[in-house]
């Protein structure tokens, strides 16, 4: 080990900074000409070895990176295929379902099921109001909320007054509803945007349905049926 | 993409030009790997086993370039595909499998080139001695050509004084190591 050369200094001297008789071993002796060529020619295997190890290195990542493109190309055909079949189905339902077009606000429309804080209330005019609801005759529960002198200030009655207008098909006057609730406060915001967007949808305004559809995001409320209303409205 | 050209591929090997090198190994993989793969898994290899050959034929190619020992071939794809069927056939003949390839003309043409490889795997044996630290260290500089400065912040190093002494004492230990194992100058000369 005392006689390797110092690497700094032979650097150094390959570099041009310092002179032959100044590049030493570990001890600090000064090396002979042959042992100065020896080194150097040592040295210079060397750095060829670090360089063809790193090519190695680099060429041995190329193949995992090839590998990797080839398995995503692969997948993202088998996906391509998968998701044509799929479309293919879907239109085809569709095309069948075109036929009964009357019934499809029926097969999205569902009313907001929560009534229990209501029951029991000591106002039979809003008990008449949930029964007919429950019982989706819509019409006549819209017409009963509507009675209401408070209805202007309680967002629950406005709400599910909304919903009732709604099922009544009475899509002008549930829009407007809706978005005084909404300007209440967000308490029925989700299931809000679900009938707003039904209100759009069945006034012919796609946009605005579909906008609002594309806002619901997946775990609220209705968003399966958004993402197949959405689709029904782009076709 | 553009083609390179394999006096191109040569020019971006004996300039150190890591971008063009990158691209040149990019393409003699597409363009030269499937036929080594033909051949090697032909003749009882594997596709791990062509992987491993090709790479090595490309890093012999390489090591004959920068020692300004390679005279252009007429075709690069013959000539690695010459080393790779020499680097399999002496591993063939040290696993002893039966080997029905007789031409001894072509072996003989690749002396050389068996013998960068065998040198080359020595000191590949060697650096796995070294700390990782050390080996990859060496390896930006001399290979990647990464600066001092760079060096500095990849291995948090404090100062660039600092990164060269962590360089040079590397380098020390992987002449030491070398020494201690009793390879001599011509154990990885490739002279």
């Amino acid at each position: 080990m005392s006689e390797q050369v110092d690497i700094s200094l032979l650097e150094k001297y390959l570099e041009g900074d310092i002179e032959a008789r100044e590049v030493l071993d570990l001890n600090g002796n000064q090396l002979s000409e042959e042992k100065l060529r020896e080194e150097i020619e040592v040295y210079q295997n060397l750095v060829l070895s670090l360089e063809a190890a790193g090519l190695k290195q680099e060429l041995q990542l190329l193949r995992l990176e090839k590998e990797k493109s080839r398995w995503k190309y692969n997948y993202q055909r088998v996906l391509a295929y998968s998701i044509a079949a799929s479309l293919l189905l879907f239109l085809t339902l569709t095309l069948l379902r075109r036929d009964n077009k009357p019934e499809l606000f029926e097969d999205f429309f569902t009313p907001f099921e929560q009534l229990l804080s209501f029951r029991g209330s000591l106002d039979p005019k809003l008990d008449s109001a949930l029964l007919a609801y429950s019982e989706e005759d819509y019409l006549k529960a819209y017409s009963l909320f509507q009675r209401f002198n408070s209805i202007e200030t309680n967002m629950d009655i406005q709400f599910y007054a909304g919903v009732s207008a709604l099922g009544a098909k009475e899509f002008n006057e549930a829009l407007n509803l809706f978005k005084q609730v909404l300007a209440k406060g967000d308490k029925y915001q989700q299931q809000i945007q679900w009938y707003l967007a039904l209100c759009h949808w069945q006034l012919g305004e796609f946009d605005e349905a579909t906008f609002l559809l594309e806002k619901i995001e997946s775990g609220q409320f209705k968003y399966e049926e958004s993402q197949i209303l959405i689709d029904l409205l782009v076709d | 993409m553009k083609k390179i050209k394999d006096k191109d591929i040569i020019s971006a090997i004996v300039d150190n030009d890591h971008k063009a090198i990158n691209a040149a190994m990019n393409q003699l993989y597409e363009d030269v790997y499937p036929f080594v793969k033909g051949y090697i898994t032909k003749n009882s290899g594997t596709v791990e086993d062509s992987h491993d050959i090709f790479q090595d034929a490309i890093v012999v190619f390489f090591i004959k370039i920068r020692k300004g020992e390679y005279i252009f071939q007429s075709n690069l794809k013959t000539y690695l595909m010459g080393i790779s069927r020499n680097l399999w056939l002496k591993h063939l003949r040290k696993g002893r499998i039966a080997d029905n390839y007789s031409s001894s003309v072509e072996q003989n043409h690749f002396i050389e080139e068996v013998n960068i490889y065998n040198r080359q795997v020595t000191i590949e044996k060697v650096l796995e001695l070294i700390n990782k630290e050390c080996k990859e260290l060496l390896i930006d500089f001399y290979f990647k050509s990464r600066t001092t400065k760079e060096l500095m912040a990849k291995f948090s190093l404090g100062s660039e004084a600092a990164t060269k002494n962590k360089k040079y004492r590397c380098m020390q230990r992987l002449i030491s190591l070398i020494k201690q194992r009793g390879l001599n100058k011509a154990d990885f000369s490739y002279e």
